[in-house]
């Protein structure tokens, strides 16, 4: 399938000129940008996935472009924010797009000035959350999710919502003890981030999570290597995990299973913006476009196993049902100015020290 | 060797590229902000903070604990070793030879990872003694296992220095020990090690060095709360602020460097009084080997066992996740075998850019590596104090800053020393990070060569009238030629298991298997490409390793 739409739209992108694939809603004068773009000839992208996810995207761009290289460079978040803070200073090339699932580092770049506003041609087609002040847009949203492992526990005792772990995990105390896995807060951004955003959405948030502390969970930093041990079986329930990391798994291992707690589900973006010292300005807006763009979109979901934000497209993993299913329960963490609350050191800090204090019973 | 101002050239060039990266760390961390921030002033904050902060102290304390473990182990088991090999009829020597150089030719990182699959709670050894006892004895995830993991790895390190240290000594002392009726355990620990202290020490301290910044063991093992590591406070640290807090990160490696400077005078010291008493320098005659009689399959045994632990178990554990769909106990590992991983690999660009990149910096960055460690290994050639002892003790500080770091502040050099930034995303920056952390390791491999051309031969070509030049091109690169082909190798395998100091560099055209690991294993990237990569790795590796059998390259230090 996506090496029929892959050849169609190589086909096409050869008898027909590029533009002539915009949606009719897009400005009049658009070709003069793809044409400004193509001249520009490359865009560099520095994203937090892996090379697998990204590459159906780019390929897709690539072909509805010619002309058009996207450089991808994959890291995991805070090397990124790292990266490109220091290559700002150094005035050194660095990235045109930033694309991150930390979303409270990438609006702290976003807020301190160093993305160039774009309005873009396909900001009517989505969803309000999904774009701050024509500089970040969200381009997929991952729930932020339960994952566990059906060969060892049965259905009754998986916790469908935040509220029930206590009562569920007393009652499987045996079963749980030592085999709950957590992103360490204190070692992750992004665990972290749903850390405070879960303590600010749920009264009852301090009271779950000490539940959990007494059955010795294990903390593990990085989403891999929490995933890959709850799929062998390792740990049996993970909680606060991102749903596109563990589709891939699910797909290979009929054992894994999510649950989108019923209670509150967090959705995590992954936050884009374009570099405001950009050399490349034009392709950089057509590759924002493309983004969010009905088809990028789909190639978001089909061939990257994404959840695309957009809402004209239908699939089991997307925004939009998540918003079905989950009604006013699905929460995507705001793409605004008020997380940067969440990156004051102190509250950090304070944040990690009671967590730490409530998931092992020690100081 | 060279003319004084040649070496006094070679010295500057091969000091800048040591004193740059750590100058600017030293400089970071007496800084308010980061160095390239516009509010950044001198200041003594970084410091204040990181000595205030109370879970610095833990972890200064356990990172000092877990090196010194590591040296315990490693340091006892690899002179051991070493004495086995150079010194008895141990069976099978030549197989073995260059098998024990193998668990630090593979990165540590998928050493760890195997170790999860193989014998973690589920792991398949795991679960094979759990049949056999009713339980599992080990814990991966315990800090016992980072000690004794930690220590068994380093081994070969001792172990590379004192057989060599032994090969060059005559065992004219041993057999007459022998011979007045010494047990071979006698021989070894009153005669044969007190003669090669300086190799002891002098590994013992690289040991220490690798303990203090080890990295890839606890990034996947250390998943105990209880038991933080300096490498992993250093993680906490960038986790919490959200600007990077750079300053805070180079005073922690400050203080790393403190700690380990002194070992290196007191190593120095130590051997200055060692020198002293030994008498036997050079060659003399042959080497008779020691009989260990019966003891002989129960020394195997006892190496073997090591290597298995060691090496066998996580890299098993490694090739068989990256032949798996899934794995656990609930699964039938027959029917989820699968070659897709690899097909993966093979069929993204970029990890095949990867893999490219990574035989290139090997072979090629591997050679010219040499070539840069023998210029400066001719440059202090015979010449004693001075430049040489500066050099001597600036080669091994960045073997005391944990590589990523190292990677960090190369990523500086590149942005904000003008003629280099354009070179910033190119295989060069990583081949100058890797000259840079293996230059201790390399300089010991070309100075063992070049101690092995007698004086007598340089002197007796410039007395009759040869130029320095000459001297060089006619008598010593031949003879030594043999010993740059083998440092040559090795450095091919030591950049090949290098993982940490690329990290930073990571950019389209840089990309090399050991940083992609790094990422990965943080990301939510599959585990299984990652194990397919790794099992890449080790191949490559292991090609490395037929090829010097092949040529009967001698393995040592």
């Amino acid at each position: 399938m996506k090496s029929t739409i892959f050849a169609l739209s190589a086909c096409l992108a050869l008898t027909t000129p590029a533009w002539a694939d915009q949606p009719d809603y897009y400005p009049s004068d658009y070709g003069k940008m793809v044409e400004a773009a193509k001249a520009e000839g490359r865009v560099v992208l520095y994203i937090t996935l892996d090379p697998y996810a990204v590459t159906p995207f780019v390929s897709e761009f690539e072909a509805m472009y010619p002309g058009i290289k996207v450089e991808v460079n994959s890291m995991s978040s805070a090397p990124m924010h790292s990266r490109f803070i220091s290559e700002e200073a150094a005035k050194g090339a660095t990235a045109d797009i930033m694309i991150s699932s930390g979303m409270d580092l990438q609006v702290q770049l976003v807020n301190d000035g160093h993305a160039l506003a774009y309005e873009s041609a396909e900001l009517s087609h989505i969803p309000k959350w999904a774009s701050w002040n024509n500089q970040a847009y969200s381009v997929t949203i991952d729930p932020v999710i339960f994952v566990y492992n059906k060969g060892f526990l049965t259905p009754e005792q998986v916790p469908q919502s935040y509220a029930q772990i206590p009562e569920v995990l007393a009652k499987n105390a045996d079963t749980y003890r030592g085999r709950i896995a957590l992103g360490d807060v204190d070692r992750g951004g992004v665990p972290l981030l749903f850390g405070i955003m879960g303590s600010v959405t749920d009264p009852n948030y301090w009271d779950i999570f000490g539940a959990v502390g007494k059955l010795k969970p294990n903390f593990i930093p990085g989403s891999s290597a929490v995933i890959e041990s709850v799929s062998s079986g390792e740990n049996i329930l993970s909680l606060n995990q991102m749903g596109a990391y563990v589709l891939p798994v699910i797909e290979k291992n009929p054992d894994v299973a999510m649950v989108l707690p019923s209670d509150y589900t967090l959705g995590n973006s992954r936050v884009m913006f374009i570099a405001k010292s950009t050399p490349h300005p034009n392709a950089s807006k057509l590759f924002v476009d493309f983004m969010l763009s009905k088809r990028g979109q789909t190639v978001l979901m089909n061939g990257s196993k994404m959840y695309p934000i957009r809402e004209d497209i239908e699939g089991p993993y997307t925004a939009k049902s998540l918003m079905a299913t989950l009604g006013t329960a699905f929460r995507p963490i705001p793409l605004s100015p008020e997380l940067l609350a969440n990156l004051d050191p102190k509250r950090r800090t304070e944040f990690i020290e009671r967590w730490k204090r409530t998931l092992t019973g020690k100081n | 060797m060279f003319s004084s101002a040649t070496r006094s050239g070679i010295m500057i060039l091969a000091g800048l590229a040591m004193l740059l990266p750590i100058g600017l760390i030293f400089y970071q961390s007496i800084l308010s902000e980061p160095f390239f921030s516009k509010e950044a002033q001198l200041s003594l904050a970084p410091f204040i903070y990181v000595f205030e902060d109370p879970d610095f102290w833990p972890a200064l304390w356990n990172s000092i604990l877990i090196a010194v473990g590591t040296t315990a182990i490693a340091l006892p088991v690899g002179a051991a070793l070493a004495f086995l090999m150079a010194r008895t009829d141990l069976p099978f020597k030549r197989i073995l030879e260059p098998l024990l150089l193998l668990p630090i030719l593979t990165p540590s990182i998928v050493l760890a990872l195997g170790y999860v699959v193989a014998a973690g709670p589920v792991g398949f050894y795991s679960e094979f003694a759990r049949r056999l006892f009713g339980f599992i004895p080990w814990s991966i995830y315990s800090p016992v296992s980072l000690f004794v993991l930690g220590g068994f790895m380093h081994v070969p390190f001792v172990y590379l220095y004192v057989a060599a240290a032994l090969k060059n000594l005559g065992s004219d002392l041993e057999e007459a020990a022998r011979i007045t009726g010494a047990s071979p355990w006698r021989v070894a620990t009153a005669v044969s090690l007190p003669m090669v202290t300086p190799a002891l020490v002098y590994s013992g301290l690289l040991v220490f060095f690798a303990g203090v910044t080890m990295f890839g063991l606890p990034l996947i093992l250390g998943s105990s709360n209880d038991f933080e590591l300096l490498t992993v406070y250093l993680y906490k640290l960038t986790n919490r602020f959200s600007y990077p807090s750079y300053q805070l990160i180079a005073a922690v490696a400050v203080v790393i460097i403190f700690i380990t400077m002194p070992l290196i005078f007191l190593q120095r010291t130590v051997l200055k009084v060692r020198q002293k008493f030994v008498t036997i320098g050079g060659k003399s005659g042959r080497q008779r080997l020691i009989e260990l009689g019966k003891w002989r399959w129960l020394a195997l045994a006892i190496v073997l066992a090591w290597l298995i632990v060691t090496f066998i178990v996580p890299v098993s554990g490694i090739v068989l996740r990256a032949f798996v769909v899934r794995w656990g106990p609930t699964v039938n590992l027959l029917d989820v075998l699968t070659l897709e991983h690899f097909r993966g690999v093979f069929a993204e660009p970029t990890l095949v850019r990867a893999i490219v990149n990574s035989i290139v910096i090997g072979v090629v960055g591997g050679a010219l590596a040499v070539a840069c460690y023998t210029i400066v290994g001719l440059a202090v050639h015979r010449q004693q104090g001075g430049w040489a002892r500066v050099l001597d003790y600036l080669v091994l500080v960045p073997n005391a800053v944990p590589g990523l770091l190292i990677g960090l502040a190369f990523l500086w050099v590149f942005l904000f020393v003008a003629p280099l930034t354009p070179l910033r995303s190119t295989p060069f920056s990583i081949w100058l990070a890797y000259t840079v952390v293996w230059f201790a390791y390399g300089m010991r491999l070309i100075s063992g060569a070049l101690l092995q051309v007698g004086a007598e031969l340089e002197e007796s070509a410039r007395t009759v009238g040869a130029s320095r030049g000459r001297v060089i091109r006619d008598i010593v690169l031949p003879l030594i030629s043999y010993g740059l082909l083998a440092a040559w190798l090795l450095i091919f395998m030591a950049f090949e298991s290098e993982y940490s100091a690329g990290v930073y560099l990571l950019s389209v055209g840089t990309e090399v298997i050991g940083s992609l690991l790094v990422v990965f294993s943080d990301g939510g990237g599959g585990r299984g490409t990652v194990a397919a990569l790794s099992v890449i790795n080790l191949a490559l590796i292991g090609v490395g390793l037929a090829i010097a059998l092949r040529w009967g390259v001698k393995i040592r230090g």
